[in-house]
């Protein structure tokens, strides 16, 4: 009977250890690490980050149901009652935390309502209500005296990476570049006038040479004279990074959508809406990891602010657009890769 | 038993698998495309787009070219970096934590054939007849720790299923790298090398310039590189290389 509690004991502490774990790998700006900063040495596995994003979301919520249960059960005993009670009981309460957070956040703030917790905690439930009803009973004590510091438990560990705009913290307003803009038409500038701001990858094809200006668009240059190339053209294209070219076909990104321009059209001066093609959210947009500040972070709702962009997740803003920047205390905008 | 049963649970939780790819199928291509850096994450090859995104490879069919049509989509747990096609059948992935081999024999289905793993870093890889390149480079961005590996690595890929590592060479945090005939170029902190690879068994060091450069396109003439500064248009000869314009960033 002893042993069942210490087994009980021990799954709940293992299972702090993962979730604490996992938050370090995941959430590493979480106030935790702002207040034990050794933490964040244990923070190593970027192969993780190849997780699917349903575990990366879910496992907190999955890991807080079965954590709290183990320690009830550790703490009060599991008789045939309480087999049932315990799980039903951390289920009601992490739904209840789970749906304050739905909406504009304005019972808890930090928090996002996602459907992939819900999901989690059913599971949770599921296997925790399985493993108490195979498993034996043991001794119980009265829980009320237990009650009090086990909502306590249940309350502080579910805090998860909530945190909101207030000491140490220093939230920003974001810079949306609308899906409007972002698909707005393409027109390609001819001569010198656009310069080169943010050189990123090449793309040589015959005497032509093809330079991508991180996150702003394509410069085109005649090689053909290694001693004085000449742009013939720049091309406008919101995100773009990469490139590739068939025949006389350029491929390249605009943030989420793939883009197919015909460089015969923009060559000849025949360019017009039919000369390219837009393949819309293909891909994932970039992180803003890569760009924020340390203890800053972006609002990606009304009212809310980034913590942690799950690693494919769109930086999107209310549906409105993408959020490519922020703007910092002194007002200044700072874009994703400086563009203008 | 019921510990068991939980390690199991987590166990599954946490693999990630491989998932299988799609078909395409399309007519040979022809071959109207042009070059990229050793950094690319798009290509080309056999009339399909294949793009590499963090988790993600994705091909795309070019039958109708100004319409691609994704066709296929498959997942790894490594991050991805660099893309890279030899030839016609074959395709380097580079990750941060080794290089995949993939075959593209079949149009449009993409079949991983090696990985390579190595120390955790940022790689870009080229590859030129049996053998193929690899740097790897520390600290920022690449990987959590600075573990102080910056090397040039040569493999033999005859037996392209079991590459064998020929050899490795430290190199103050190497980059981008590219191959024009019997010379490969490998962007580094202080500039640029030159090796002479026309015995891959043994490569042999040639020349080392000051010409600043984070990748670079070796194959044609002039060769470009790129760096903070702009884009360098340079030329090689028997004197070695000769920068004969710069693209300045801004202007």
């Amino acid at each position: 009977m002893l042993s069942n509690r210490i087994t009980h004991l021990l799954l709940a502490g293992f299972l702090l250890l993962v979730g604490l774990l996992f938050y370090i790998q995941f959430r590493p700006t979480h106030i935790l690490f702002e207040i034990l900063p050794w933490l964040q040495t244990l923070h190593w596995a970027t192969w993780l980050n190849g997780l699917p994003i349903s575990v990366i979301h879910g496992l907190p919520s999955f890991l807080h149901i079965c954590f709290m249960s183990f320690l009830s059960a550790a703490l009060i005993g599991v008789n045939k009652r309480l087999a049932t009670v315990i799980p039903l009981a951390w289920l009601g309460f992490d739904l209840l935390l789970e749906w304050g957070q739905k909406g504009s956040g304005n019972l808890m703030q930090a928090g996002v309502f996602d459907v992939l917790d819900v999901f989690a905690l059913l599971l949770g439930c599921a296997v925790m209500l399985l493993i108490f009803h195979l498993g034996g009973s043991s001794r119980t004590v009265p829980k009320s005296l237990l009650v009090a510091p086990l909502l306590a438990i249940g309350l502080t560990t579910s805090l998860g990476s909530a945190i909101t705009c207030n000491d140490g913290y220093e939230c920003v307003t974001p810079v949306v570049l609308t899906f409007e803009e972002l698909r707005s038409e393409i027109q390609p500038v001819y001569g010198n006038t656009s310069p080169l701001v943010r050189p990123g990858k090449i793309y040589a094809h015959g005497q032509t040479l093809y330079v991508v200006d991180q996150y702003r668009g394509i410069h085109i240059f005649d090689q053909s004279d290694a001693q004085n190339p000449s742009r013939i053209a720049y091309l406008p294209i919101f995100g773009a990074l990469e490139i590739s070219i068939q025949d006389s076909l350029l491929y390249t990104n605009s943030f989420s959508d793939l883009v197919v321009i015909n460089l015969s059209h923009v060559l000849d001066g025949s360019f017009n809406t039919n000369s390219y093609s837009r393949n819309e959210d293909v891909f994932a947009l970039p992180s803003t990891y890569e760009f924020v500040p340390d203890n800053t972070y972006v609002t990606s709702k009304k009212n809310q602010f980034f913590l942690d962009i799950p690693f494919s997740q769109r930086p999107e803003y209310e549906g409105e657009g993408i959020v490519i920047g922020f703007i910092n205390k002194q007002g200044e905008e700072v874009l994703f890769g400086e563009f203008e | 038993m019921r510990h068991l049963s939980y390690k199991t649970l987590m166990a599954s939780l946490l693999m990630v698998v491989i998932q299988g790819c799609y078909q395409g199928n399309d007519t040979p291509a022809n071959s109207g495309t042009g070059i990229g850096g050793s950094t690319a994450r798009f290509t080309i090859q056999k009339n399909h787009l294949i793009t590499i995104e963090n988790h993600q490879v994705k091909v795309f069919s070019l039958s109708q070219p100004m319409t691609p049509v994704h066709i296929a989509a498959f997942d790894t747990r490594i991050t991805m970096e660099t893309i890279f096609p030899q030839g016609e059948e074959r395709i380097f992935i580079g990750t941060n934590d080794g290089t995949i081999i993939m075959d593209h024999s079949e149009t449009g289905i993409l079949q991983e054939v090696a990985f390579v793993s190595h120390f955790r870093s940022c790689d870009p890889v080229v590859a030129q007849g049996n053998y193929m390149y690899v740097t790897l480079r520390d600290g920022n961005g690449c990987g959590v720790f600075t573990n102080n590996v910056n090397q040039l690595m040569v493999f033999d890929i005859t037996d392209v299923q079991h590459p064998e590592l020929v050899t490795q060479i430290n190199i103050n945090r190497p980059y981008g790298l590219g191959i024009q005939d019997s010379n490969l170029f490998v962007c580094y902190a202080n500039g640029v090398q030159q090796y002479d690879i026309s015995d891959p068994q043994s490569i042999e060091k040639v020349a080392d310039y000051s010409t600043e450069c984070d990748d670079l396109i070796a194959a044609t003439s002039p060769m470009i590189f790129t760096s903070k500064e702009g884009i360098h248009l340079v030329s090689l000869s028997d004197n070695g290389l000769t920068e004969q314009a710069i693209i300045r960033a801004g202007d």
